[in-house]
């Protein structure tokens, strides 16, 4: 009994993890930028939405508007950023580098404005569990598991299924040629940016009602979500959504045989093996990118 | 009215001369085909004219309005596409999304759109499928639709190469050696797309080497040389100059 909590509760934080690998790989694969920043709009988000709720707006107000906030973010990252960097011929390293510093400016700003502090929501339903059958399950896991299958799938509807989304993958594919078609890849990837974005605030909230708000741990989630990605496959939205899970159900089972300071490793150490014997990912990418 | 006008455009690579002072104009509709050896700056005027590399004098217009500084797809928005000497495509995409990315974007293709009004985004995509389709019905690729683009042969690249500046809706069309690397069969059906772009009324400008070729689809040559324009004339009259087929051919050789 205590395996099939340990792994349903694996499958709810592989599902948020998904989630922001999942977004981190989208614009990754459109703009080769490695967007450490992401983890900076994951953690603003949870906060924003924190400091909502604290004043009184109903939940489900206060996630959209922290949803929103985190696309309004996202588009000025790139179009006041990244794209400002490009222009002047910055490497992949450099725009690293500023992100990396993005994400420092963002941590802090969210220290100084709300809490340095460890808070939690102040929403006495996030303590509600339903059980299903021998498994107890909270009721913002239960949301936070139902929201991320809810937005894996409608990210690869939208990247397979509607022109917009095809646009993306077209200049994911080859940006030069898209610049001399009718694609304009800067207004491109601020779009993906914004929607990356707008997908990742999600979990940024929803684990934060489910635990507990840290300003400075979330590079720790993004890390996870960048081994999925590359462990899944560059590229493969399912690959990294998948991989998420998995990575996530081995750091929640490995507590049941060994210490739990140990969990981390317990994935890092898998990842490795993964990456030894499959070095091209789960889902064999098509993207011509890798890092 | 003129469609292209280059006027006096200089194009230095180091200390090698590209272009050299070249200037010409090609009237709407007419199909030009730019010949020369190698070297000759056929490629330069391509770039020159699509926006791949700005020249230090001289001037490029389209249409009346001086493009010389455009970016490249201020270029496309304006009506000037082109294909590459090396093709260039959405290898991971299916040949019928290479084309559909290239159509003329329309409201309700926004991502915002595409979340809040999904019946009418999944309308306008039907829409520009059925137009991307009959693209590639008309370049003769229309049993490949599903096929990725990276998976067809050089010639049918070639072909999709076409459907996907067609879907630009570009008036200037600029085709870089299109019949190059073909085998006989594919070469006539490329002969034939080209004709059917002029029976279109698309303007066309033409890198080509094969001279018989050139005398089947050109209205006018242009020849070029060491960066110089060094005649404008009819098919005809270019292939019978003595002087310009010592150049092209080498010396002493006249066809």
């Amino acid at each position: 009994m205590l395996y099939l909590q340990l792994l349903i509760d694996g499958v709810v934080s592989g599902c948020a993890i998904g989630i922001v690998s999942i977004s981190f790989s989208y614009f990754y694969a459109t703009t080769g930028i490695f967007h450490v920043a992401h983890a900076g709009i994951y953690t603003l988000s949870g906060y924003l939405a924190w400091w909502m709720v604290g004043l009184g707006t109903p939940f489900a107000a206060a996630l959209a508007l922290a949803i929103l906030a985190a696309v309004v973010v996202g588009y000025l990252t790139q179009r006041l950023l990244y794209r400002p960097l490009e222009e002047s011929g910055a490497t992949p390293l450099v725009l690293m580098i500023a992100s990396i510093g993005l994400l420092t400016v963002l941590q802090n700003v969210v220290a100084i404005l709300f809490s340095p502090n460890i808070v939690q929501f102040d929403l006495p339903w996030r303590l509600s569990h339903t059980a299903i059958g021998p498994i107890a399950l909270s009721l913002p896991q239960a949301i936070l598991g139902v929201l991320s299958l809810l937005l894996f799938a409608g990210l690869v509807l939208f990247s397979h299924h509607t022109a917009a989304g095809k646009r993306i993958r077209a200049v994911a594919s080859n940006r030069e040629l898209a610049e001399i078609t009718r694609l304009d890849p800067k207004r491109v990837f601020a779009q993906v940016l914004a929607i990356s974005s707008g997908i990742v605030a999600v979990p940024g909230v929803l684990v934060g009602v489910d635990q507990a708000l840290q300003p400075y741990t979330s590079l720790l989630v993004l890390l996870t979500a960048v081994v999925a990605m590359i462990a899944g496959g560059i590229g493969s939205l399912t690959g990294a959504f998948g991989m998420s899970i998995v990575l996530a159900v081995i750091q929640s089972l490995s507590v049941a045989v060994m210490p739990g300071r140990w969990s981390v490793a317990a994935v890092f150490g898998t990842f490795i093996l993964f990456i030894l014997l499959r070095p091209e990912g789960l889902i064999r990418s098509r993207f011509s990118r890798a890092i | 009215m003129t469609n292209l006008t280059v006027s006096n455009v200089t194009k230095r690579f180091g200390g090698i001369v590209a272009l050299n002072d070249c200037s010409f104009s090609i009237d709407p509709r007419r199909t030009t085909c730019v010949v020369g050896p190698n070297g000759a700056g056929k490629t330069s005027i391509f770039n020159v004219i699509t926006g791949f590399i700005t020249p230090e004098t001289g001037t490029v217009a389209f249409q009346g309005r001086d493009i010389t500084r455009a970016n490249r797809h201020e270029r496309v928005r304006q009506g000037i596409a082109r294909t590459f000497q090396n093709l260039k495509l959405f290898e991971d995409l299916s040949a019928l999304d290479n084309v559909l990315v290239c159509l003329k974007d329309e409201a309700g293709n926004d991502p915002l759109t595409a979340m809040f009004r999904p019946f009418h985004t999944a309308a306008v995509l039907r829409r520009k499928k059925a137009e991307a389709a009959a693209l590639l019905v008309q370049v003769g690729l229309g049993h490949k639709t599903d096929a990725l683009a990276g998976s067809l042969s050089y010639g049918q690249k070639k072909l999709l190469c076409i459907a996907r500046v067609l879907a630009t809706g570009a008036e200037l069309v600029l085709l870089d050696e299109p019949t190059s690397g073909l085998a006989a069969g594919a070469l006539d059906t490329m002969v034939e797309m080209i004709h059917a772009l002029k029976r279109q009324g698309k303007t066309l400008l033409i890198v080509e080497h094969n001279t018989q070729i050139v005398q089947r689809i050109a209205d006018e040559v242009l020849f070029f040389h060491r960066g110089h324009l060094m005649a404008q004339g009819t098919p005809d009259a270019i292939i019978a100059d003595e002087e310009l087929g010592r150049i092209y051919f080498g010396k002493g050789e006249v066809h």
